[in-house]
């Protein structure tokens, strides 16, 4: 036995061996599973991590990371829970990246990537970011806040090197456009600019001169302020492009102009993403059909595209592999989706008017199954419709049984199928039991216990479960907490679950990410509860008009290494 | 000479006069829901189309009445729909039918036509035949374009007492039919004459030009 120990001792790799060969794992889930063998696979993979990923930037604070990543080259951080998208969360909840840039200009000077998504940035921190960072190369802003056009002049004017910027679809409405005038002169290194969610002007000029000394772009998405005019003069100058944005279809075009813009889309024949698209109708959309056969995304979900206007325009789309549309392509839009889209994986459906319930218009099961029949690879689906039918699901997922990511909003809270006047639960059983590589999941219509004993069943493979308006007993929820063993997300909202739904899950948040709850039974005493029985969660409970001394309207339970946040506003409450 | 009334409190609404000539007004506008009417039906074809035209009237009138019941007060957040994405629904109220008013010299009536159920230019030549039966329109070529570089052609069409179809553009110049793509002409054309070819002389130079122009 000792022997045997020491020959395992002489053996084992000198560390430079190991870290070079653990210097060649991407994946932060692999590194993660590297770093638990032992003490010199977990120093050799802290040295050699270069990617850092963290899901929820108050799971681990700052000061941590620092103490255990030396080197870390990329960032991705991600804030704020889910619901804040639709305005579930108060404003100044938290998320704010400044302290993590404080530690990052300490420890990581030569950071070239920063990734965030739904965090506050202010311009401070935009600043702060243009100056300790020399080799500064990439940053992406998805659906974050706090800044404004002072914050993107610091990056244009100080970010020499800088080779993406990409704003998608954060909130905009302070921001003015005379940022893109602040990158000199001598800045040629731009490969991507995604400012498509701005609402304001920009200077034509200044995004011209831009696009034209940076030979390398090959992303460019520009808001709705530019015309088609403006559009050409771009396109002649990056044919090259792999993904393009335009702006806004509404200007007059004489015959010149219109073969001009013609021309300058059949030449773009590396073009793989279109997007932006504001008012393209069938007057002025043909001329984008010379572009289209290299096509695998696009993106219609800001042109209000009817039924026939779709169907002229699929089956120039031959490599296409995602479609977003709007529901005025109706169910007639969606047949022709099935028949000229054989290739197809993602498909999102958005709805014109959400908020109009008596709204009969849009799409229903019919469009769905079109397109299920005639697209077999179908993996990504997020439909809003008014109506539908168990029926039809169960045949959907018959026809498309490798769904990962099956995202249905029956728009109307509690719909029962419209055919039958039952409940949706046998629709969400058939795409449990049938799509067994499923990984996400959002639930809506009319929905018992029923539904949620058919996940636990048998969904296996689900990590983000998101649930409204559902479920008649606190069974339903434990039935999902018992039953997903790889549940890492779960947002719950308008539903009757309680305290006793919340404590079966005990054993099971530390080995999520994150739960959600909004407007359902939890009383305050229940979350105290489950903070005291769980010291490694952090459990905050969101004031707001609803709250009482009693009832807790909105619930943030999440894993945490780094204790109880220190910046609580004073409405979140931490138990 | 224009009536006055001093507005007194009792039956105000019944009493109140209006200014302008009796009833014409009301005649025109009497007569035209009436073509409408007509123009609707047979487009019973088009489902979606007219689903859209309704939609756009109760979305219109949703946005002008007051009498919203208070249960379609949404839920905060629910469909679960990104903010931005609310602008598209403003836009949408944008022309989604392009209805014209349609003359012909010597017709004692206007039509209407929505220029978007059709998709050729032959296709609303055809339409004109029914409209006015009495009618022959001038020979479009296969693309439906009429050929502007041969002018002995163009000549003869505008010699003959056949009629010729006529437009005025978003510039407010009356153009010959036919000189642009169909999907140009639509978003361009505020109304339709069908005029006499020899009338129309007139207005074949000025629109070779303009059409030189622009090509």
């Amino acid at each position: 036995m000792d022997q045997d120990h020491k020959k395992l001792k002489e053996s084992s790799f000198p560390c430079e061996v190991l870290e070079k060969v653990l210097s060649f794992i991407d994946s932060h889930k692999d590194r993660s599973s590297a770093s638990l063998v032992c003490k010199d696979w977990y120093d050799a993979e802290r040295w050699t991590r270069s990617n850092l990923f963290i899901g929820n930037c108050y799971s681990v604070s700052p000061e941590i990371v620092a103490r255990r990543f030396p080197k870390i080259k990329s960032v991705r951080l991600k804030g704020k829970p889910r619901f804040s998208d639709f305005n579930l969360l108060p404003q100044n909840w938290g998320a704010n990246v400044h302290a993590w840039l404080v530690m990052f200009a300490k420890v990581y000077p030569s950071l070239e990537e920063l990734r965030l998504k739904r965090m506050t940035v202010s311009d401070e921190s935009l600043d702060l970011l243009a100056r300790s960072f020399p080799g500064f190369k990439a940053l992406s802003l998805s659906s974050c806040d706090g800044f404004t056009d002072e914050g993107l002049k610091a990056i244009a004017t100080h970010c020499r090197n800088l080779t993406e910027l990409d704003i998608a679809d954060s909130v905009t409405e302070d921001i003015g456009g005379g940022w893109l005038s602040c990158f000199p002169e001598s800045f040629t290194s731009l490969e991507i600019l995604n400012c498509a969610s701005l609402q304001c002007e920009v200077s034509f000029d200044a995004l011209e001169r831009l696009v034209s000394r940076c030979k390398a772009l090959r992303v460019l998405q520009v808001n709705e302020s530019i015309n088609l005019e403006q559009l050409q003069r771009l396109l002649v100058q990056v044919p090259h492009l792999t993904r393009l944005g335009t702006g806004s279809f509404m200007q007059e075009l004489t015959v010149r102009q219109y073969k001009d813009l013609q021309t300058a889309f059949s030449n773009c024949k590396n073009l793989q993403a279109l997007s932006g698209l504001w008012d393209a109708t069938s007057v002025y959309l043909p001329f984008v059909y010379g572009a289209c056969a290299s096509l695998t995304f696009l993106n219609l979900s800001e042109a209000n595209l009817r039924s026939g206007e779709l169907a002229k325009l699929l089956p120039h789309c031959t490599s296409l592999r995602r479609l977003w549309v709007i529901d005025t392509v109706g169910d007639k839009g969606l047949e022709a989706v099935g028949s000229s889209c054989p290739l197809l994986e993602e498909l999102r459906v958005f709805p014109l008017d959400p908020y109009d319930l008596d709204n009969q218009q849009g799409v229903t099961e019919a469009g769905f199954l079109a397109v299920s029949r005639g697209c077999p690879n179908l993996k990504y689906v997020l439909y809003f419709c008014r109506k539908m039918t168990n029926d039809a699901v169960v045949t959907i997922v018959q026809n498309c049984p490798d769904f990962t990511h099956f995202r249905l909003c029956i728009m109307n809270p509690g719909e029962p199928d419209h055919l039958t006047n039952e409940p949706m639960d046998e629709a969400f059983g058939a795409v449990t039991k049938t799509c067994t590589k499923l990984r996400r999941l959002s639930v809506s219509g009319l929905l018992t216990d029923k539904a949620f004993e058919y996940i636990g069943k048998f969904a296996k493979n689900l990590e983000t479960l998101s649930v409204a308006f559902a479920g008649s007993s606190d069974r339903g929820m434990q039935c999902v907490l018992e039953g997903c063993p790889k549940l890492r997300k779960l947002e719950i909202r308008d539903c009757l679950f309680g305290n006793a739904a919340l404590l079966s899950g005990l054993d099971k948040y530390e080995t999520m990410r994150s739960l959600w709850m909004s407007a359902c039974n939890l009383t305050i005493k229940g979350c105290k509860l489950l903070a005291k029985e769980m010291p490694r969660l952090n459990v905050e409970v969101i004031q707001d008009e609803w709250s009482d001394e009693t009832h807790a309207n909105k619930v943030y339970v999440y894993r945490s290494v780094a204790g109880p946040r220190r910046d609580t506003p004073p409405f979140v409450l931490t138990l | 000479m224009v009536d006055t009334v001093t507005i007194t409190t009792l039956d105000v609404e019944e009493t109140e006069l209006r200014l302008g000539l009796p009833g014409a007004g009301d005649k025109k506008r009497g007569f035209e829901e009436t073509v409408d009417l007509k123009l609707n039906l047979s487009s019973k074809d088009a489902p979606s189309d007219q689903a859209h035209f309704q939609g756009e009237n109760v979305t219109d009138d949703a946005n002008t009445s007051s009498a919203k019941p208070p249960a379609k007060a949404q839920v905060v957040g629910w469909p679960p729909v990104r903010s931005f994405r609310k602008n598209v629904i403003a836009r949408s109220a944008a022309e989604e039918s392009a209805f014209v008013k349609v003359s012909m010299d010597g017709a004692p009536y206007l039509r209407k036509v929505d220029l978007k159920m059709y998709k050729t230019y032959q296709e609303l030549s055809d339409a004109f035949g029914k409209m006015f039966s009495s009618f022959t329109i001038g020979k479009c070529d296969t693309q439906g374009m009429l050929d502007f570089m041969n002018e002995s052609k163009l000549m003869d069409l505008l010699n003959s007492s056949d009629y010729v179809p006529t437009y005025e553009d978003k510039d407010g110049d009356w153009m010959l039919v036919g000189d642009v793509p169909w999907e140009m002409f639509v978003g361009s054309c505020k109304r339709l004459r069908i005029m006499k070819g020899t009338e129309a002389k007139g207005l074949a130079p000025r629109a070779m030009e303009k059409c030189k122009r622009r090509i």
